[in-house]
């Protein structure tokens, strides 16, 4: 017998219980009618082997990108707003965000939220929404305290910029009592009280970083042993561990690299190196010039960690001829020792 | 006559052994927990991977001819610290020297003598496993943070989530808002936006994508489509009445994009620039996808594992009419 309740087991008892009527209709896999029930799979160690051994081709540290990926330095601090529908179904949707998933210590966060009418509903909805006298927002951190607390406003004063635009706006100045000494993450519920007197809430947050050190902006490339090696000056205002990550993009803006490293600096001025391993821009043909479209600069040394501020577009690198740079697979003993141990698995 | 059975008992210990040998290790990390229970009390953990007289782990293992271990952390904790991530990290070292879990499994062959070790993961345990795989390398932002990440990663030939929050779960989502009632239905069995929802919300300032880096090993994606009423009125797209489809197949982008079985992100868009790649879609719910108690239709989708006729299933195809995601796994090595 179970000495623990578990999420699951306990939700799908209790729902299972629940008469169906309660109950919207959800969403079910809707799609033809194909079967090939004689369909067979690989064995996984061979597709795993395979996998390691293209992973073998590069460094951890320095990855490919496929020209059509997004970058995922801009993709992992894209502003994500919350969408709630209304609690009785037939009310407004609320719509929140933070407009900077890093907020730097001692910069107000900036809250913004709009009530968007049902695609069923009167375009009047919406215009009863703009009416609202605001919307209560509040900041609250990971041990469940309410830190700030504001009115999102859609007057025209203060942090909103256009009046009765739909778009209710508030920046919180949190207290200095919630500033960490390196990084702590913030979530923000933006509250909508319906006709009914229900919660509409959305959720959102943000990063309140302190980091111990910035990028300066200047940058220099060179070719070092087939790869390219591009630094970037830090300035270090207290001593810790930082993780330097960068992406390259050719000149049309199309992702061809990722690359990462971290280490201890002390107090002071440094110039921190990422490389670019040297087979990248073989497999891409990527002898034009290049851009460092995202750079950004990491405290680490506890969780969360304290992120920087991303770069764009910080430093434009001449074009080198291809074979300045190794065609050679990297060949990570680790990844190819795993790869091995698979393939034996599987004959 | 006594001989020859003594005879035969070795011959068959012999043949079990080196069916064991041959076989990966699958080493098992549960999900959230609303209480401390699988961290303090290992049956706890293994009655996780059972429902009544169905076991994920009897099956999975081909009724237990492959080894096993069985990790119990403390899923009350955000997936970053050391009772979770710290925890299993330091577990599946363990069991990759041949130590025991708290029953007394023990992989049949330690990593010394060429032993192959899969992690199976459910839920929570997917982003745990994200943040110790993504945090391998001396370059990353939290290398070896609270634990031997990177003999993990050497160790583990690849792992597989089923049901995997990698990108949270709205579920989190609407329990901290204190969302709208039928989201509440959640809220009441997660009991509270504790340090672990907190930290499985959908936003990016939460995300172990933001904190990690691409996997040392492989993470090979499995979910479930069968939505849970009510709750899943509060998923976007596909889900599994906890984890929406955007968050089980570690896609890029929003973590709240609508996917289904047809269009969710393929190998080259996922939430690192690689080492996640797709397996199927399974008619289960969050529940099933850990307990072998639903057997039903598993679908194709972009990029996934299930071939017909020696070219990849188009995706949606219903490839399996019967059959459990404990099943799916048994039938991969």
């Amino acid at each position: 017998m179970k000495q623990s309740t578990t999420l699951l087991s306990s939700l799908a008892l209790v729902l299972a219980a629940l008469p169906l009527t309660m109950f919207p209709a959800t969403a079910q896999a809707v799609g033809p009618q194909t079967e090939a029930l004689d369909a067979s799979v690989q064995p996984l160690a061979e597709r795993a082997a395979a996998a390691h051994r293209a992973a073998a081709r590069y460094p951890a540290s320095s990855q490919p990108l496929a020209a059509t990926a997004l970058d995922p330095l801009v993709d992992e601090r894209a502003v994500q707003p919350d969408t709630v529908v209304a609690p009785d179904g037939d009310g407004p949707t609320l719509v929140a965000w933070v407009t900077d998933t890093v907020v730097r210590v001692g910069t107000p966060v900036r809250i913004e939220a709009r009530l968007d009418a049902p695609a069923s509903s009167a375009p009047s909805l919406s215009t009863r929404a703009g009416h609202l006298a605001g919307l209560a927002a509040d900041v609250v951190g990971s041990d469940g305290k309410v830190v700030a607390e504001a009115l999102l406003l859609d007057d025209g004063t203060g942090a909103d910029t256009i009046a009765g635009d739909g778009v209710y706006a508030a920046r919180i100045a949190l207290p200095a009592a919630a500033a960490p000494e390196l990084a702590a993450s913030y979530m923000v519920r933006v509250t909508h009280q319906t006709p009914r007197g229900e919660a509409q809430t959305a959720v959102v947050g943000f990063v309140y970083s302190n980091p111990w050190a910035e990028l300066t902006g200047a940058f220099r490339d060179t070719v070092v042993d087939g790869s390219l090696v591009v630094e970037a000056e830090v300035e270090v205002r207290r001593a810790g561990r930082f993780h330097l990550a960068a992406t390259l993009t050719d000149e049309d803006g199309a992702p061809v690299g990722l690359a990462q490293a971290a280490q201890r600096l002390e107090t002071g001025r440094h110039w921190m190196p990422v490389s670019f391993y040297g087979l990248i821009f073989h497999e891409r043909r990527a002898n034009g010039p290049l851009v460092l479209g995202a750079a950004t600069l990491t405290t680490t040394g506890g969780m969360p960690n304290a992120l920087g501020p991303l770069l764009f577009d910080a430093h434009r690198l001449a074009a080198r001829p291809l074979d300045a740079f190794t065609a050679a697979p990297y060949g990570d003993p680790t990844r190819l020792e795993a790869a091995r141990r698979l393939e034996a698995s599987v004959r | 006559m006594l001989r020859r059975m003594v005879l035969l008992a070795v011959v068959c210990a012999m043949f079990a052994a080196a069916a064991a040998q041959a076989q990966p290790c699958l080493i098992f990390v549960h999900g959230k927990q609303t209480d401390t229970g699988t961290f303090t009390n290992w049956n706890n953990a293994r009655s996780y991977w059972q429902s009544g007289s169905n076991d994920f782990v009897r099956t999975a293992t081909k009724n237990f001819t492959a080894s096993y271990y069985v990790i119990g952390y403390n899923g009350t904790r955000p997936y970053w610290e050391s009772q979770s991530a710290g925890e299993v990290a330091n577990e599946i070292v363990n069991a990759t020297n041949g130590g025991a879990d708290g029953g007394g499994n023990r992989c049949a062959t330690t990593w010394a003598q060429g032993g192959s070790f899969w992690v199976i993961a459910h839920s929570m345990g997917g982003a745990v496993m994200d943040f110790i795989l993504g945090n391998d390398d001396p370059s990353d932002a939290n290398f070896n943070y609270n634990g031997p990440y990177d003999t993990v990663s050497q160790r583990v030939a690849l792992a597989i989530t089923t049901g995997g929050a990698h990108r949270g779960s709205e579920g989190a989502d609407a329990v901290c808002g204190n969302g709208s009632f039928l989201c509440n239905f959640i809220a009441i069995f997660i009991q509270s936006c504790d340090d672990a929802t907190f930290w499985l919300r959908s936003d990016n300032a939460v995300q172990v994508r933001s904190f990690a880096s691409a996997p040392g090993s492989p993470v090979y994606l499995s979910g479930g489509y069968e939505a849970i009423f009510g709750a899943s009125a509060c998923l976007s797209g596909e889900d599994d009445g906890v984890v929406q489809y955007a968050s089980i197949f570690a896609c890029d982008g929003s973590a709240t994009a609508s996917y289904n079985n047809s269009n969710v992100c393929g190998n080259g868009s996922k939430q690192e620039a690689s080492g996640f790649f797709n397996l199927d879609g399974s008619h289960e719910n969050h529940d099933d996808e850990r307990n072998d108690s639903d057997s039903d239709t598993r679908r194709a989708i972009p990029d996934g594992i299930w071939t017909c006729s020696g070219s990849p299933c188009a995706p949606n195809t219903v490839v399996q009419s019967s059959m459990t995601t404990a099943e799916f796994v048994s039938i991969l090595y």
